[in-house]
């Protein structure tokens, strides 16, 4: 029993990592809909086929994200701050140490500030609001009438700086709609979306302070108008890795591999 | 599935400890239950007495005592308010919603005689209005620095609370009332400062449970019981594993005040693995650190209580030409009302105590609660907490709303918090 299980139930989307030996075998993503265990248990099935594994190589599994103590096959569950962190760390190798992550979810925003070692020294997630989430520019995009995925593409063919209130999603619409009335291109209204987000999480850093190395994570860091937005607001360039998505899940894969070692080392077995 | 952190503190104690210490506490757990209420209200009713509910414990209960009333308190120790949310305006502070439940329903029982808050912010104000037909005294919020004002203050409500219960305040009353009020907040105090020792038994849940008892049963029971209690903790042993790197970092709750409930956001703090030390910007601190937190004038320091903790009855108190006779002075009385209002706007004395707490307590990080209805709350936390972290203690922000749909939110954001106090403590060693 060598394959250690990372999963992270977020509010938007599900994702779960195999890994052996430090070593990512498989990763899957899901929407997390309503069923959050059924969900997991999916995952957790398609990831076993697509790596030609048997469940009963799983030696041990931890749940991360809104939804984690819901899994039910899960062995630990540990907060997607330390997740995050962990799978950061790992992801950056033996590149100049990560200072500050920021990771923006479908439902929300966090900024972890981290020491040389990797650790969390500090962090400030946002509170009861849809601004700066994913979910805010899933919503507007829909005011938009265009596909989220497109949100980005368009707004890097923005020609014009617009100011959008950073305060509220719902408000977000009137304006949005009076920016369309007064005649404003869908792009650079995509723009002045992705410098809300961009704002309302730089609020967030105020509090944790911003330091080098800054990685970006969460599904909206494949978003490269929001990546744009970003460094433009904070004026750092930032590190985005190849899945952004799954960094957390990792994470929690990686803490599911050490727990592994430390039970083989004092022979206990947690399956 | 295994958490990493399960238990409450005093389930880590001895089995026989841990119930001995259950039995104490099922007093103060009964005493937040509205049948026990109820039944103390009608003994008190029966002997004559006149039940007036108050909103917190910084209310004058001394002069409602001398004019043949019980305080009771209201506020705070139910979350059964938001039940009846659709009857309230959007978005009440939790507080004021649960103390217009049952202030609401004692009265409709004929329970009450009236009701006595601070109207120290708009929705306290807005209760007036909400309460219909009950008696309402609204207090003036104390104003820092003008002794005379909240003085005069003190006089013009003492006149008003005999109307409340039809019975003249009894000066000779007032001096006994004073002593009763004086040894209950000694004993709080006594079990507060018990909480600043790492092997301390009892769980900040534990403890929230027990002040916030107080006001809910009579002076001298409620002493008693709490004296007891506090003996009992001073016999045990210190925790066992109380120097392990592993024990739970110490909270320190600050901010709005929490609404009693079997899953309030102390039981939450703990149920992640912290263990909440102290709580409170000043109304509870204040019983500890007498005359440190609200300047009131040069004047007031030398006032005999000066020194004294600050609900100490006063030997041979000056009196000024229209105070009580009895020994009790006004400034002294109104020293203690401006000391423990916890709604008084935060003074720099306030912050003082604040981080001296966090001294003495070994406070490792703060969790600060803000109702979203709480403006006055909401606008002094940041820059404090800013000032705590550039002292190199880490601090939380949670805004609630003291609904339990909360708690996952919750969850989300005190459990990275506690795991990283551990780690900090871990990179520390």
């Amino acid at each position: 029993m060598s394959i250690a299980v990372g999963v992270d139930v977020g509010s938007t989307a599900t994702k779960l990592v195999l890994m052996e030996d430090s070593q990512v075998l498989a990763a899957e993503i899901r929407p997390t809909g309503a069923n959050c265990r059924g969900t997991a248990n999916i995952l957790l099935a398609a990831a076993l086929q697509s790596s030609g594994r048997d469940r009963c190589e799983i030696g041990c599994v931890v749940s991360t994200g809104y939804g984690r103590r819901l899994v039910d096959f899960a062995d630990e569950v540990v907060s997607e701050i330390t997740a995050n962190a962990r799978g950061a760390s790992w992801l950056r190798g033996g590149s100049s140490p990560i200072g500050t992550i920021i990771d923006v979810g479908g439902q929300d925003s966090k900024v972890i500030s981290l020491d040389q070692s990797g650790r969390v020294t500090d962090f400030a997630m946002n509170d009861k609001c849809a601004a700066g989430t994913g979910r805010f520019l899933e919503f507007t995009a829909r005011i938009l009438e265009i596909d989220l995925d497109m949100l980005g593409e368009l707004s890097l063919k923005s020609k014009k700086k617009l100011e959008i209130s950073s305060i509220c999603t719902v408000f977000a619409e009137s304006e949005i709609v009076s920016l369309i009335s007064r005649g404003e291109s869908i792009q650079d209204i995509a723009a002045s979306l992705h410098h809300s987000v961009a704002r309302r999480v730089n609020g967030l850093l105020a509090e944790v302070g911003l330091r080098e190395a800054v990685f970006f994570d969460g599904g909206p860091a494949l978003n490269g108008g929001l990546v744009k937005a970003f460094e433009e607001e904070l004026g750092v360039r930032l590190v985005v890795p190849e899945s952004p998505q799954i960094v957390t899940a990792i994470g929690a894969g990686l803490m599911a591999g050490e727990r592994l070692c430390r039970e083989e080392r004092s022979g206990e077995g947690t399956r | 599935m295994t958490t990493a952190f399960a238990s409450t503190i005093s389930e880590r104690v001895s089995p026989e400890e841990s119930s001995a210490l259950r039995s104490k506490l099922e007093y103060f757990r009964s005493r937040l239950g509205s049948i026990v209420l109820r039944d103390w209200l009608h003994k008190e009713a029966a002997a004559g007495r006149k039940p007036v509910g108050v909103l917190c414990w910084s209310v004058p209960a001394e002069i409602i005592l001398a004019c043949g009333g019980i305080p009771v308190r209201l506020s705070g120790v139910s979350g059964e308010g938001l039940k009846y949310r659709s009857e309230l305006p959007r978005d009440i502070c939790p507080l004021a919603a649960s103390f217009y439940v049952e202030a609401r329903a004692l009265t409709r029982e004929g329970l009450l005689s009236g009701v006595v808050f601070p109207g120290t912010c708009d929705w306290k104000r807005k209760l007036s209005g909400l309460l219909g037909k009950t008696k309402v005294l609204t207090l003036e919020a104390p104003s820092p620095g003008n002794a005379r004002l909240i003085e005069a203050d003190l006089k013009r409500s003492a006149r008003e609370i005999a109307l409340l219960t039809d019975l003249p305040l009894r000066t000779n009353n007032l001096r006994r009332a004073s002593e009763k009020v004086s040894r209950a907040s000694e004993a709080c105090a006594a079990l507060h400062r018990l909480r600043q020792h790492p092997g301390c038994a009892i769980s900040g849940a534990e403890a929230f449970a027990v002040e916030q008892s107080f006001l809910r049963d009579d002076f001298s029971r409620w002493t008693e019981h709490c004296r007891t209690l506090v003996q009992f903790l001073k016999e045990q042993p210190p925790m066992s594993n109380q120097n392990s790197p592993k024990e739970a970092p110490r909270i320190m709750l600050v901010g709005s005040p929490v609404v009693w409930q079997e899953r309030s956001l102390v039981h939450l703090v703990e149920e992640a693995g912290g263990k909440v030390v102290s709580e409170d910007f000043h109304s509870r601190l204040c019983l500890l650190y007498p005359g440190g937190g609200f300047p009131i004038s040069a004047e007031a320091d030398s006032l005999p209580c000066a020194g004294q903790p600050s609900h100490a009855p006063v030997a041979e108190a000056r009196f000024d030409k229209d105070g009580p006779a009895g020994g009790v002075s006004w400034q002294t009385l109104a020293r203690r009302w401006a000391e423990t209002c916890f709604c008084s706007p935060i003074a720099e004395g306030n912050e003082t105590l604040l981080f001296r707490a966090v001294e003495d307590f070994q406070v490792e990080g703060i969790v600060a609660h803000v109702y979203r209805s709480c403006a006055r709350v909401q606008m002094g936390l940041p820059g404090i907490l800013g000032r705590a972290r550039a002292r190199g203690i880490p601090s939380l922000i949670l805004e609630t709303q003291g609904d339990p749909n909360e708690e996952e939110r919750l969850r989300a954001r005190i459990e990275p918090f506690i795991e990283m106090l551990l780690a900090r403590r871990r990179n520390a060693t």
